[in-house]
């Protein structure tokens, strides 16, 4: 886990290292997230609401952000360089209203391979949904080491055939929040919600931190 | 009783501010290196190289000399900084000491903060060295990481650790390796053995910290061909007039059939420039740090598929073209243009024998103590002739 104590006295970002000014209003009715205002206008909160629409499901989803240089590189920093320092400023400021929105679900994070999680020493989808505070279980696997950036549009479709359900944990009459960090084309979040529908959660959302607009377009 | 994060030292970069240590899973790490990842180069067991450098041209009797001091100097272990007028030929400088290391089966690298400068000097070394390994890595380019010699970006030096028996390093006082601390610590790392540093405005500290024991600075205060560098000339107009004396400059130089760089001093400033511009005049184009196909648009303007180039200061250093002539637009921005970047883009103007004059213009609304300077010190320069 990040260190819960920062190393000094003085509250500075965890992005640019710069010391954080008087506190800003942001933070007056918010937990306290170690990013400065600079830094946040950058990341460009959008607070983006559709319905992921496929065959005869309908899924409402919902995004923090729009995909910029910004969050590619802070994303990097997380999960490639395992920066677990900036597990706190995805959810950020955001994170007390994102607690009510979501009070009684349950997360499902998006399977990720074990090895690279052990490598990295985390679970970065785990860590950044962190503080939603809420109840966490693993049913979905994913059986082989198959990265999303590295397949063609066709290709991600079948995504599916990489993940499946463990059969030992039950998601019956659950309200399940499926979280994610980035949607793209949306293959990911709509195979996870297939394998996840037939087992009767109550009602299934999704929550991730990044969006990609044209792309979206594009797959869909 | 210290924490960990307070008695921690990151064993690449040296840091120990603990605003930049993390702690994952109970033990501490370095963030501020840490997106410094990636494969490390292989230490080669050292064997002498057979070397054979191939010049086109001869060095000059001041070059030669200066060659000859920095291999002894490299010899009896003293680490040179060389303090040269931009076309003095300081690239060509280093060929005598990289040859004496290369025989001596020693590792060479030879890092420069930017990746451009990088690959054209990848050519240029390939070319005075045709029996050696020569690699050259950058950015995206990382593939092939042991060679002969190493050319390399600053960036890179994370790569190589205590590697290096002789790096010799050029533009020491550009952006991003000037005043980077974790750079510099990154150029430490690798280094195991000695270095050549070179620079035609090293900064007071460099200069100081070369004039103590086991260090010596060389000066070269003339081109090799021995002509003046051209004195900028200063043209004051309001910012909105500026425009059309780069149109009035270019036409110029296109009737005398001469190229032109034009300086500016932001991305914004100079897509807008060129906008504009094309209208007047035809067959240019622009560069800046996230043009996309910068080196294609960079080589054809050396092929003479371009008449001028609007461009930021991605093109101050580094860039050798016949017959160049160069516009400041803008030069009153002091932010970006400092007394030692103008001396530089002065710098490109009459590198080649065959053309060693030429036009440098600075347009400003208000002539700055910036301008002034660089205009002195390239005068003062001028009179060791």
């Amino acid at each position: 886990m990040p260190s819960k104590k920062s190393p000094s006295a003085i509250p500075f970002c965890k992005v640019c290292f710069k010391v954080m000014s008087a506190p800003s209003w942001r933070t007056l009715f918010c937990d306290p997230v170690p990013l400065c205002d600079s830094c946040f206008r950058e990341m460009d909160s959008r607070m983006m609401r559709w319905e992921l629409k496929w065959n005869k499901h309908q899924i409402p989803v919902h995004a923090l952000y729009l995909y910029n240089e910004k969050i590619r590189s802070l994303l990097y920093q997380f999960k490639g360089c395992a920066d677990i320092e900036l597990a706190p400023i995805f959810l950020g400021s955001q994170a007390p209203l994102l607690r009510a929105m979501y009070w009684g679900y349950t997360l499902v994070p998006a399977p990720s391979f074990a090895s690279k999680n052990e490598a990295r020493g985390f679970n970065h989808v785990e860590l950044m949904f962190a503080p939603l505070k809420l109840a966490i279980l693993h049913p979905l696997v994913k059986v082989d080491d198959v990265k999303q950036a590295n397949l063609h549009l066709e290709e991600r479709k079948n995504i599916g055939e990489h993940l499946r359900y463990d059969e030992r944990v039950s998601i019956v009459g659950k309200k399940i929040l499926f979280v994610d960090d980035l949607l793209t084309t949306g293959s990911t979040a709509k195979a996870c919600c297939e394998l996840l529908l037939p087992h009767q959660p109550k009602k299934l959302k999704i929550l991730v931190m990044g969006y990609t607009p044209e792309k979206w377009a594009r797959g869909r | 009783m210290m924490g960990i994060e307070e008695s921690f030292i990151c064993p690449r970069c040296g840091n120990q501010d603990p605003k930049y240590i993390g702690m994952r899973n109970g033990r501490p790490y370095c963030r501020k290196c840490i997106s410094f990842i990636g494969t490390k180069a292989a230490s080669l067991p050292s064997s002498p190289k057979t070397v054979e450098l191939k010049l086109h041209y001869d060095l000059s009797g001041e070059q030669k000399q200066l060659s000859r001091r920095i291999v002894s100097n490299y010899l009896r272990g003293v680490d040179t900084l060389v303090y040269a007028v931009c076309g003095a030929g300081k690239t060509e400088l280093s060929y005598g000491v990289i040859e004496q290391a290369l025989r001596q089966g020693h590792q060479v690298g030879f890092a420069l903060p930017r990746r451009d400068v990088v690959i054209e000097l990848y050519w240029r070394i390939k070319e005075a060295f045709p029996l050696n390994k020569v690699v050259a890595v950058y950015g995206e380019h990382a593939y092939a990481l042991e060679g002969d010699i190493i050319i390399l970006t600053t960036h890179q030096l994370y790569r190589y650790s205590r590697y290096f028996d002789l790096l010799v390093m050029d533009e020491i006082d550009a952006f991003p390796f000037k005043d980077n601390g974790l750079l510099i610590a990154l150029y430490h790392a690798s280094l195991r053995g000695h270095c050549v540093m070179m620079s035609a405005t090293p900064s007071k500290e460099m200069l100081k910290e070369f004039r103590e024991p086991c260090h010596e600075v060389l000066e070269l205060r003339t081109r090799f061909h021995k002509h003046p560098i051209p004195v900028p000339k200063i043209l004051v107009r309001p910012s909105f007039l500026q425009s059309l004396e780069v149109v009035r400059l270019l036409k110029r130089y296109r009737q005398q059939n001469r190229p032109c760089f034009v300086f500016s001093p932001t991305i914004a400033a100079t897509e807008e420039l060129y906008s504009l511009i094309a209208f007047f005049v035809q067959d240019g184009n622009y560069v800046h740090s996230k043009r996309v196909g910068r080196e294609e648009i960079i080589n054809a303007f050396k092929k003479g598929a371009y008449r001028y180039l609007i461009t930021t200061s991605v093109l101050e250093r580094g860039v050798t073209i016949s017959n160049l002539q160069v516009i400041v637009a803008g030069a009153d921005d002091r932010k970006i243009y400092s007394s030692s970047t103008l001396i530089q883009i002065a710098g490109r103007v009459g590198r080649k024998s065959d053309a060693p004059d030429g036009m440098v213009t600075f347009l400003a609304e208000k002539p700055t103590e910036e301008m002034h300077n660089a205009i002195k010190e390239i005068t003062f320069c001028n009179t060791f002739l």
